[in-house]
């Protein structure tokens, strides 16, 4: 299934930048905040934030590089 | 009571205004019972429900009422963000009254609450906190209810992007009356055709980086709740901390350097936000005012990093990075500690968050260091984001403009010159316009900037210089936050209003809040 047809991702193309990642970037953060809150500092919290933010990083990076 | 048609315009805006401030206060109470604040959701409530049944009520009673035009718009504007810094201070007044009074089981209040019991606190907390400036009348904002820490973290957060883009958003009114009141609230550049989706694409790009910014404040060993306020009034470039000594609390190299990047997105404007974002980074340096955003704040930067370093404002003999296991000795360490903090409160400053680390500013940072910062506060960054100041385009324009005069005195008189700016050639007729425009929005800015010093100097007496006076009007004025210690609640009264005029003139450009005091006293209707 493409990320597209996802009915809130669909919604959230109409208001940012009409890319699937960064809108799904927008639906993850609260969750990956939420888990912070319940779980605390442990290696699981660290690791998936440290993702979400060097995810952001690589594919700002690589979106660049391919439109330019 | 005969009610004018200009009336009528304002006062249904103003309540659709209100409306979007009554929707942010009921949201709001999902904090106190998440901390288990439970006598704070009283408070909460009547707070959200005065503006609502208030809003409610102006927005049915003149719903027929036309679409407004430019000086509505710019009266509109002026006493929305009024209104809403008045009703925002709710929340400070009744929690305080609650807690004055044991009211609901709530426990014993600290000096730090008790200082809202007078509305005049509670109306500055709100306006410095819609306004984005992060000036405070809390002594020991560590005191404060989880619930106070948030609205005053959320308020700014609100206010960085502005009430009536919030407004827009939610209450969509699509059609000409919303671009002229986003126009008057400091706005003008559009990212689609359709203001609300431009509005409603502002709040996807502020929420992406808000969420962004809290994981990295956290992930460099700030605690979630303060990751999270942090991250909003460090991204809205407000400046309200939930800590004693704002970020200077955690004394910490990593946290430091975190900020960064989320003061410099703060202070980048959407427009350009949203085409790097689709990928066109060359936006980064092609868009005149980002271009200067980076060489201000490092030109900037290394002059205040001279000047610590010159006055041996952090001169150390040791100083250690990444837990201990890099320690600079003598002449690195000190450097490394001056561009530290000279690069934060620059940084802060010109990016008018007015977070603070270096904790004394005004007494262990010298003359110079504080003209430097203060230049920052006064200039600020890009028009279209979510800073104060003067903003660099209007800098940008009257340096090269100046240039332009003076080279066109070498020219011969029947010589045809243009003036270029950011890759538009410009006519005489249009670069007068842009010359004006930025000198009349300079000239007004010095205008107050020396009003509110002549206030200050005049109810503060002697405990403090000139140079600290300056800096604390620049800083209200500039809606940057940044204390040489002079903000508190024991400042004197004829200086609260004055602060109270300069946070409000400040976040609208000025012009707006001097057409609605020309309206008072000559009446909004036009020349005729």
């Amino acid at each position: 299934m493409n990320l597209r047809d996802l009915p809130i991702l669909r919604h959230l193309e109409d208001v940012g930048p009409t890319d699937p990642v960064f809108d799904l970037l927008v639906l993850l953060g609260p969750l990956v905040i939420a888990l912070i809150a319940l779980l605390g500092r442990t290696p699981v919290t660290m690791t998936t934030t440290t993702a979400y933010v060097l995810g952001f990083v690589a594919y700002f990076g690589w979106n660049a590089t391919k439109t330019t | 009571m005969v009610v004018t048609s200009g009336t009528r315009v304002i006062a249904r805006d103003l309540g659709r205004m209100l409306q979007a401030l009554a929707a942010i206060l009921f949201v709001s109470i999902a904090i106190p019972l998440v901390w288990g604040e439970r006598y704070a959701i009283p408070a909460m409530l009547v707070s959200a429900a005065i503006p609502f049944v208030l809003g409610r009520g102006l927005a049915t009673y003149f719903a027929d009422a036309e679409e407004p035009g430019k000086l509505h718009g710019m009266v509109i504007a002026a006493t929305g963000w009024f209104g809403i810094a008045l009703f925002g201070g709710l929340p400070f007044l009744l929690v305080a009254t609650t807690m004055a009074f044991g009211l609901f089981g709530a426990p014993a209040p600290t000096d730090t609450i008790l200082v809202f019991l007078n509305p005049l606190n509670a109306f500055f907390e709100s306006m410095s906190g819609f306004t984005g400036t992060g000036l405070t009348m809390s002594v020991h904002e560590n005191e404060l209810p989880a619930t106070l820490q948030w609205w005053r973290s959320f308020i700014e957060w609100i206010g960085g992007v502005g009430v009536i883009v919030l407004t827009t958003a939610i209450l969509a009114r699509p059609g000409s009356g919303s671009l002229t009141l986003y126009e008057s609230e400091a706005r003008s550049e559009k990212i689609h055709p359709s203001i609300v989706s431009t509005v409603r694409t502002i709040w996807w790009i502020f929420l992406l980086f808000t969420f962004l910014s809290i994981c990295l404040l956290w992930l460099a060993g700030m605690p979630l709740w303060g990751a999270i306020n942090h991250a909003m009034t460090g991204l809205a470039t407000g400046g309200f901390s939930i800590t004693d000594n704002s970020i200077a609390t955690y004394d910490s190299v990593a946290i430091d350097f975190a900020l960064i990047p989320v003061m410099v997105l703060g202070s980048i404007a959407f427009p350009v936000h949203y085409l790097v974002l689709q990928g066109d980074i060359e936006n980064l340096y092609t868009d005149l005012q980002t271009r200067w955003v980076f060489g201000f704040f490092a030109v900037g930067t290394i002059t205040l990093t001279a000047t610590l370093i010159a006055n041996g404002a952090y001169e150390t003999a040791t100083t250690a990075l990444l837990d201990g296991r890099v320690v600079l000795q003598n002449a690195p360490a000190t450097v490394f500690e001056s561009f530290r903090y000279g690069l934060f409160q620059f940084v802060s400053a010109a990016s008018c968050t007015g977070f603070q680390t270096a904790g004394s500013l005004g007494t262990r940072w010298s003359a110079e260091s504080q003209v430097v910062v203060a230049l920052g506060m006064y200039v600020g960054a890009a028009a279209g984001s979510t800073v104060g100041g003067i903003k660099l385009v209007r800098a940008a324009i009257l340096t090269k403009g100046s240039w332009y005069r003076i080279q066109d005195i070498f020219y011969p008189d029947s010589a045809v010159r243009h003036f270029e700016l950011d890759g538009r050639v410009l006519s005489t007729e249009e670069a007068s316009r842009e010359f004006e425009e930025a000198a009349i929005i300079s000239f007004l800015w010095v205008l107050f900037l020396l009003a509110g010093g002549f206030v200050l100097m005049v109810t503060v007496g002697d405990s403090f210089t000139l140079e600290n006076v300056i800096f604390e009007v620049a800083s209200a004025q500039g809606n940057v936050g940044l204390s040489t210690g002079i903000t508190g609640p024991d400042m004197p009264l004829p200086a609260k209003l004055m602060f109270l005029f300069n946070m409000w003139i400040g976040r609208l450009e000025i012009i707006p809040v001097l057409v609605l005091l020309r309206g008072i006293i000559k009446g909004l209707g036009g020349y005729r």
